[in-house]
């Protein structure tokens, strides 16, 4: 018991508190030059939400100035957040007391706590993704554009199909060893992973690049990789693709191109099973289906400038006896189940919808946490004011 | 949040929930939490079930997806052939990674574009009503659609040709083409009245040439513009008819099918893996310490030579240039040059071909110490003149 005192004492120091903000501004600076190089969410993963990171020097510097290899670890967002969440508390406990006279500063610590809180529980718990719809068809899962994943189907029930995922991360790690395992009906070898890479049509790509693939439909079209997209590209997203050899008791069965870009999965035939394969983006299932009636893009007479986006949706949800029509357009979501759907993009050639879908528990906290730091600063500000004057008049 | 204010409003009691474990167990606790909730974030190959009747609603049916490229579809031709089409003569391929085309040509100005879609796509007005929203005109009816169609069925293949004009004067041409493989197809170009009118009809013929691979070349095609899928394809020479077209004769894959045929010297072996936008890369060995030879094409200038050769002067360490006069280059043949850069110590050296042809921007490069450069010099030039430039030896 008495050992914790000192810990507290130290944990909740100022000398603590201003180091942490010091090293806060150097991470938020180096995850923003990291931006030019790596994509916004790989940034944020890498730099902001992890124990600790690895900066390249050469991220100070311009290449073309001076070539400066090697990286230095420094502690990431979480681990300064923790800190200060930590700092801040023990603050508390040990130099603050409670009293109506620190009660705007209180205020104010809370809310920052809260922002803290907040943002924890939105890299911890929110879930955000596409559901891209063609005119008159349906979706019941959504897309996380950010990952992806090599799904393989087993079609052969009548009622459901049995889908064995494996993860992009999976992919881009296993460059040598084969990945197996015990629900896969063979094994994957990557021969190349691509994190964002283009696909060039049949009468855009060489025979060589053609080559690469052995069966499916990389012998039509072939993936070439791409600079991934970075923090300065806009609204850019990676689509990844993969050149695997599928492997079955030690025996190839081909090597299949595989990307998001294509539309259909591919078929593998083992022994007399068939499955599909195909290389996706990320899907998470709905009990919901959402079915695109009608998508409207009205222009401004005479211009290519977007007047309005609108999508006539159809939404069905058996388990909740929904089942109704509604207008998605811009700023008018669809709120349904704890999520939001938001008019997000289109088809080309408007032939269907992107609906951006966002589930965040921890929406609301930074609104909280906002009001209240300003009340806390309003309160503490206004005590200090009101004493001044009546010092002052005194 | 709650406990550790209820902690603070009575300092001393904070270790009384937990009494008898020492603060290093409850350190070592905390960090063992640490570790697992940061191993939880490993992903491993996982399974579930999903209802049939939606995920098979779903598969390969129209999805909206970019680069629509669909030969495993279920409604594929069952003789299982492929689309082809005829591409006029003077047509240039485009190199484009828009969302949902199989091909885009650029014809004398004007782009010219492919897309298909499984299934009939929402039908025929559906798809006529979605072009007139977009060149801004109003959505017509089922019985004004006919009037504007311009239909023919020739070699198992129905098109439907039309012209719209919009009312800031441009036209756009479209074609609705449904050669039988389950999956319409649109062939799309919209330009200004001129160009439109001269665009027709090569744009017709060319939307009428669209059948499944073997089902014969289209009757109404004209001779003149035969410049049939042979001259695509990078392995074939090209033929005599289209050689006869009167048109330039696509050197598209030209590069490429000298490459695929290219007898590397005995001292360069081919690196298997030349990947990404590499086409193709050979180590060179010799006495000077080797060096690499690259193969490298980029879709239109390829980003502009000033920009590529102040990144290859990045990578020599050598400061950019301002201006491309002040970069000394030689030019080696018809839209040509080459750029040779020693880095300041004088050991590392570059030497790269330039040459843009048909839309694309080749980059034949030879790099490696300066005495590795040198010895590898003359059968580098051979090779960017047999393969890059097809001059014969």
């Amino acid at each position: 018991m008495n050992a914790f005192k000192p810990l507290l004492r130290s944990l909740s120091s100022l000398r603590l508190t201003v180091v942490l903000f010091a090293l806060s501004i150097v991470l938020i600076l180096a995850g923003t030059l990291a931006q030019t190089e790596q994509g916004v969410w790989m940034v944020v993963e890498r730099y902001f939400r992890s124990l600790f990171v690895l900066i390249p020097f050469q991220l100070f510097v311009p290449a073309k100035v001076l070539g400066i290899p090697g990286v230095f670890p420094f502690p990431g967002g979480l681990t300064l957040g923790v800190l200060l969440f930590v700092n801040l508390l023990a603050a508390h406990a040990v130099r603050f007391t409670l009293s109506w006279k620190r009660a705007g500063m209180i205020a104010t610590h809370a809310g920052v706590l809260l922002l803290l809180v907040g943002e924890f529980v939105t890299g911890a718990f929110a879930k955000e993704g596409n559901m891209t719809i063609a005119e008159g068809q349906s979706a019941n899962y959504i897309e996380d554009t950010r990952t992806s994943e090599l799904a393989i189907i087993d079609r052969s029930d009548p009622a459901d199909d049995l889908v064995v995922v494996v993860p992009a991360s999976l992919l881009a790690e296993s460059a040598q060893a084969p990945i197996a395992s015990g629900m896969m009906p063979f094994a994957v070898r990557v021969v190349e992973w691509m994190p964002n890479a283009r696909v060039l049509g049949p009468m855009q790509a060489s025979k060589l690049q053609l080559a690469r693939a052995t069966v499916g439909t990389g012998t039509q079209v072939a993936a070439v990789a791409v600079d991934v997209a970075t923090g300065v590209d806009g609204a850019d997203i990676d689509t990844p693709a993969a050149y695997i050899e599928l492997l079955h008791d030690g025996t190839s069965l081909g090597t299949y191109m595989v990307s998001p870009r294509l539309n259909a999965p591919q078929t593998v035939v083992v022994g007399a099973k068939r499955y599909d394969i195909a290389l996706r983006f990320e899907r998470n299932y709905r009990s919901y289906t959402v079915s695109l009636l009608d998508f409207k893009h009205d222009r401004f007479v005479g211009t290519e400038t977007a007047r309005n986006f609108s999508s006539l949706v159809r939404l069905s949800d058996p388990t909740e006896r929904v089942d109704r029509e509604v207008l998605i357009s811009m700023n008018n979501p669809l709120r349904y189940a704890g999520e939001t759907f938001y008019q997000a993009s289109f088809a080309p050639d408007d032939s269907g919808t992107v609906l951006q879908v966002v589930r965040n528990p921890g929406w609301m906290l930074p609104y909280f946490s906002c009001a209240l730091v300003a009340l806390g600063l309003l309160v503490h500000f206004g005590a200090r004011l009101s004493s001044s004057v009546r010092r002052k008049i005194a | 949040m709650l406990v550790f204010f209820r902690v603070a409003g009575a300092r001393g009691s904070l270790a009384l929930d937990i009494n008898g474990v020492s603060v290093q167990r409850r350190i070592a606790l905390i960090a063992t939490l640490a570790v697992m909730t940061v191993g939880c974030g490993r992903e491993d190959v996982h399974s579930y079930r999903v209802a049939k009747s939606v995920d098979d609603a779903l598969a390969g049916a129209g999805r909206a997806r970019p680069q629509d490229i669909n030969p495993e579809l279920p409604t594929r031709a069952a003789d299982g052939a492929r689309v082809v089409w005829d591409v006029p003569g003077d047509w240039k391929v485009v190199q484009s990674d828009q969302p949902m085309r199989l091909a885009t040509y650029d014809a004398s100005g004007a782009e010219v574009t492919v897309a298909a879609f499984p299934g009939a796509v929402g039908g025929m007005l559906a798809n006529v009503n979605r072009w007139r929203g977009q060149i801004g005109l109003a959505a017509i009816e089922e019985r004004e659609l006919a009037p504007l169609l311009s239909s023919t069925s020739d070699h198992g293949t129905d098109v439907a040709t039309l012209a719209m004009a919009a009312s800031d004067g441009r036209v756009m041409l479209g074609a609705v083409v449904t050669p039988g493989d389950g999956q319409t197809w649109f062939v799309k170009s919209t330009t200004d009245a001129t160009r439109a009118a001269a665009l027709r009809p090569a744009f017709d013929a060319f939307a009428r040439s669209f059948r499944r691979e073997g089902a014969g070349a289209p009757s109404s095609a004209p001779a003149s513009t035969r410049a049939d899928q042979a001259t695509t394809d990078p392995s074939s020479p090209p033929t005599s008819a289209n050689t006869s077209a009167g048109a330039p004769v696509q050197a598209v894959g030209a590069i490429e099918a000298r490459l695929a045929h290219f007898a590397a010297p005995a001292t360069w072996s081919a690196e298997a893996q030349a990947g990404g936008i590499v086409t193709a890369a050979f180590a060179a060995t010799n006495a000077g310490g080797g060096a690499r030879v690259t193969a490298t094409s980029l879709a239109n200038d390829g980003g502009g030579d000033l920009a590529n050769i102040n990144r290859w002067r990045g990578q020599l360490g050598l400061a950019a240039m301002a201006d491309l006069a002040q970069v000394k280059r030689s030019p080696i043949g018809p839209g040509a040059m080459a750029v040779d850069l020693v880095n300041d110590a004088g050991t590392d050296r570059m030497v790269v071909a330039i040459i843009t042809v048909d839309g694309a921007t080749w980059f034949f490069k030879l790099r490696g110490t300066v005495a590795g450069v040198e010895a590898e010099r003359a059968l580098f030039d051979a090779f960017v003149r047999a393969v890059g430039l097809g001059v014969a030896p």
